[in-house]
């Protein structure tokens, strides 16, 4: 479904990513593993076109992404919930959510299931979004990007700054999310809990990508645990 | 004497704080002072007294105003800001402020600087209130305002473009990936601007002479009237027009009428210094 074909990314002289290539299936699940500045981010946002490769190809559904600006590759129905959640943090919860659902007519329909799977947002529609602690405001950041109905869902360390017990809930959301069908393309420094939800990894190490295989061989790889997975 | 000098106050407030809508909503949403933003009102303006001249109605020759002065904000976004998009603001400002001195020019050249009377949509002698006299424009300026105030809180509250435009000055680039048109959105705010500026010109021209310069001292006190109100904030931008407006008033009657002018300019010093966030403002924390 999506297809990433020798990615070369420069930030100014400064190159980021030195022809990454990968793939996503229809319904599949795909971590990114690595560590800070191995380039996870950088593939993301040339994915949903926030930055533009200097080289390679994006395909989605066999068209070429690379060039299209954001908004058109959110049309074409890519989900990013960026770094640092892009909340708009003087909206309300609830305009949040309605911003997630501005390429469609009618969301209601969506609602409850949203709410069931993040039962704290309905609790806080009315509040502004910079009233939320960290992990409701990555509850709201998954949950706009759901509410969008997207094919494929760009995550950026969902887990990032949150205590392990909102971590965990996150990742229990990935899960259920994955299982309605959603394909997910996960960015994680977290590499065991990104591999207990995804079905296949690969891990980036200064804009290469240094090993990809199904999870359960990268938990198990010796050379991964070595260098990326602490131990 | 209170009584007219407040309402004359607020009505000049009310024009000052349809520029200042338009310079604070441009500031926010688009990252560039506006210095054109008098200047595009008063071609528009020129147009509507030619199309009164023509023998055009009142209402026909407003509405045609105000649809140019929309159609002027976009292709001015389109045609000259959106090419220098990525530069510094402070380019941006420049390519303003080259644009105030062109359009200015433009008035002069097909107008003449000649002083004109810009008639007022209802003429006749001022109404009496509690027996003072009120002019009848002053409270069209403050029934305008109202009504414009009412049509941008819905606008902005109250449909999915406004609260996709709320969304885009937060975080446009979050905007974009939820599907925005950065684009439409930033016309529209020209446009909105645009239009705002021209109601307060329109509005202001009878109390005056419709000549070249007219707009030069509104577009201060409009911008006098947003950095009281903080530069952030839309209420604050209408609050700040009033406060000036009544002020100046005030000063006139009661000190002199040549310190009228300069006690914009001295506000904008004294804010600065003093309360830099504005009457209603709030302190803007940069991340970095």
């Amino acid at each position: 479904m999506l297809e990433v074909r020798d990615l070369v990314v420069w930030y100014g002289p400064v190159p980021a990513l030195h022809g990454v290539s990968l793939s996503v299936g229809e319904g599949g699940s795909v971590a990114l593993l690595g560590a800070n500045g191995a380039g996870k981010t950088t593939t993301l946002r040339a994915i949903s076109g926030l930055i533009r490769p200097r080289s390679g190809a994006i395909l989605w559904r066999g068209k070429n992404l690379v060039g299209l600006p954001p908004e058109a590759i959110a049309r074409a129905g890519i989900g990013h919930v960026p770094e640092g959640r892009g909340l708009f943090p003087d909206l309300t919860v609830w305009e949040n959510l309605k911003m997630g659902a501005y390429l469609r007519r009618d969301f209601s329909a969506d609602l409850p299931w949203i709410f069931e799977i993040f039962p704290v947002l309905k609790e806080r529609l009315r509040q502004m979004a910079h009233t939320l602690s960290g992990g409701e405001a990555q509850m709201l950041a998954i949950a706009r990007a759901l509410i969008g109905r997207p094919k494929l869902l760009l995550l950026d360390e969902p887990s990032l700054g949150l205590d392990p017990i909102h971590t965990a809930r996150v990742f229990l959301a990935l899960k259920e999310i994955k299982e309605t069908g959603v394909s997910l393309l996960l960015a994680e420094q977290n590499a065991y809990k990104a591999l207990e939800v995804c079905a296949y990894g690969y891990v980036l190490e200064l804009g290469f990508v240094q090993f990809s295989g199904p999870a359960e061989e990268l938990r198990l790889s010796e050379a991964v645990r070595r260098f990326y997975l602490g131990g | 004497m209170f009584l007219p000098l407040l309402i004359g106050g607020l009505a000049n407030g009310g024009v000052y704080g349809l520029v200042a809508l338009g310079l604070v909503w441009l500031h926010r949403s688009y990252g560039v002072m506006n210095f054109a933003q008098g200047e595009m009102a008063l071609f528009v303006t020129f147009l509507a007294f030619f199309l009164l001249q023509l023998g055009w109605p009142m209402g026909g020759a407003i509405v045609a105003a105000l649809a140019a002065a929309a159609l002027l904000g976009w292709v001015v976004e389109r045609g000259l800001l959106r090419p220098f998009a990525g530069s510094s603001p402070l380019s941006l400002v420049i390519v303003t402020m080259g644009l105030l001195m062109v359009l200015n020019g433009l008035s002069s050249g097909i107008w003449g600087t000649l002083p004109q009377r810009f008639p007022p949509a209802f003429s006749g002698p001022p109404v009496r209130l509690a027996s003072w006299p009120v002019q009848r424009q002053d409270l069209l300026i403050l029934g305008v305002l109202v009504l414009s105030v009412l049509v941008l809180f819905g606008f902005l509250f109250f449909t999915k473009f406004g609260l996709a435009s709320r969304a885009a000055v937060q975080n446009p680039w979050m905007a974009r990936l939820l599907g925005v048109s950065i684009n439409k959105v930033y016309g529209a705010s020209w446009a909105l601007s645009a239009v705002l500026a021209t109601l307060a010109s329109i509005l202001f021209a009878p109390k005056t002479v419709l000549t070249t310069s007219m707009m030069m001292f509104v577009i201060v006190k409009g911008f006098t009237a947003g950095v009281l109100g903080g530069f952030n904030s839309l209420p604050g931008a209408i609050l700040g027009g009033m406060f000036l407006g009544v002020t100046e008033n005030l000063v006139a009657f009661y000190v002199s009428t040549q310190w009228k002018d300069s006690l914009a300019l001295g506000l904008i010093v004294l804010v600065l210094l003093v309360r830099p966030e504005g009457l209603l403002g709030r302190k803007e924390a940069r991340r970095v």
